[in-house]
């Protein structure tokens, strides 16, 4: 049982571990379904660190292929959890092969922009680029531009950033190409359309090592120890009868020993 | 006492002390291995998730192409419910259906024009899914399972030992085999 429990406890921190998505302060946009360009995930996250740096609010972006059927804003909260200062960061996610999409925003961060704002500004800003047109890169800069300009309002800060996305909020979609599936790179694609790639795999290496360690032979029988008690406690009970005389001369219980010892090989109850 | 008798009282009550230890033996030993063989039964119900992931990421590109109730739609749909249901019998032919059916739906979108046109979907439905599933599959191999189920039931009915341990109420382990043709 103890094994057991040892077992669950190594998974339990394997999970939480593992669901961690590949986002940190340097890197806030971790684009898993490979839809946006080299120098458009740069200018995010440059644009990203500038609101976390002026405006003291971080902002992350993940994207996605698929979920597997879990509810894309259970996902955006629950990552949201996993994110350092999750309490202030704004994180939006784009599902690309469910075309749907979520914002989850931190408690501290409510005050200042409302769930209710945010997907007002997704309406107005990333729902038609989005959708329609399938310009991804668009779509998520014309929202974090909106966000950026609505909380240097409410915030009274300017963050004097000529941003480098406002080219990109003009820009028109080109045909996505997806990556093709490659042995190097399917990690990444299997982590975007697997809802936690890294625990799948985890649980596969789990379920490997558990059927091998089952299919082990555990023996199964008298061990040595119990032949040994059985024949003192025989001998206890029978094997004292001469402590009087002077014939005494056996080996204690060793007799009763090695004789449960046999009784057990005749019998094939030994291990 | 006398010695002859007193003899073979001890011996009487070494074998049956011995019997007690190894039917005690038996029944500790086997039922590890039974909760053994049941942990590997909940790994492979882990792995199995990712199969349905695999379906529920079909039925959404499916969706935007074929209608709600097209045939093999409504079929991967079940599968999906009865690879989540409790019977491990149900599971292993709904997991062998799935098989099957996902391989139609695949063919069956990457043959219509409205996904040949849409090049994000077509990607999916000529690479992405398949091998989703592909990895799914070799994720969730039954195969580990059955063998380790079948050597812990060989064991318990081909030895004294496992013959004790089912006197004792020990029970077989289930394959996790639909056995069913498509």
């Amino acid at each position: 049982m103890k094994k057991i429990a040892l077992r669950f406890l190594v998974l339990f921190f394997c999970v939480l571990l593992t669901a961690l998505p590949a986002l940190s302060v340097d890197n806030p946009v971790d684009d898993l379904a490979g839809v946006f360009s080299t120098g458009f995930v740069s200018d995010l996250s440059r644009y990203a660190q500038l609101m976390r740096e002026k405006l003291g609010i971080p902002f992350s972006v993940v994207t996605r292929h698929f979920l597997g059927g879990k509810n894309i804003q259970t996902y955006a909260n629950q990552t949201l959890e996993l994110l350092p200062d999750s309490d202030k960061t704004i994180l939006l996610v784009l599902v690309i092969g469910e075309e749907s999409y979520a914002v989850a925003i931190g408690d501290e961060s409510h005050q200042f922009l409302s769930p209710e704002k945010a997907e007002a500004l997704l309406n107005d800003y990333f729902r038609a680029p989005y959708l329609s047109d399938r310009a991804y890169e668009k779509a998520v800069a014309s929202f974090t531009l909106q966000a950026g300009n609505y909380l240097e309002g409410r915030l009274g800060i300017r963050m004097n950033a000529a941003s480098s996305l406002s080219p990109y909020t003009k820009s028109v979609a080109d045909e996505l190409v997806l990556p093709t599936i490659q042995p190097h790179n399917s990690e990444n694609i299997f982590g975007s359309i697997f809802e936690n790639a890294s625990k799948s795999r985890e649980d596969a290496k789990r379920y490997d090592e558990d059927a091998r360690y089952a299919e082990e032979d555990d023996e199964k029988g008298l061990s040595l120890f119990q032949i040994a008690l059985i024949g003192f406690v025989l001998y206890k009970i029978f094997g004292r009868g001469k402590k009087n005389n002077k014939q005494g001369k056996g080996c204690g219980p060793l007799g009763w020993i090695f004789g449960a010892w046999g009784v057990s090989k005749f019998f094939g109850w030994r291990k | 006492m006398k010695t002859a008798p007193k003899l073979i009282l001890g011996i009487l009550t070494m074998l049956l002390m011995m019997l007690v230890a190894f039917g005690i033996g038996a029944y500790r030993g086997f039922m590890e291995e039974k909760l053994q063989v049941d942990l590997v039964l909940g790994s492979l119900s882990d792995v199995m998730n990712t199969r349905i992931e695999m379906a529920n990421n079909l039925l959404t590109v499916a969706k935007r192409h074929l209608p709600q109730d097209d045939e093999l739609v409504l079929k991967i749909r079940q599968d999906i419910q009865d690879l989540s249901g409790e019977s491990l019998r149900q599971k292993a032919q709904a997991n062998e259906r799935l098989d099957y059916n996902s391989a139609l739906l695949l063919k069956k979108l990457e043959a219509l024009d409205s996904v040949k046109a849409d090049s994000r979907d077509y990607s999916y439905v000529t690479g992405y899914l398949p091998r989703g599933f592909e990895q799914s599959a070799q994720w969730a191999d039954a195969g580990l399972y059955n063998s380790a189920a079948r050597k812990y039931n060989n064991e318990l009915q081909g030895t004294l030992n496992g013959k004790a341990a089912m006197l004792l109420g020990v029970p077989l382990a289930e394959l996790f085999e639909g056995g069913q043709a498509p």
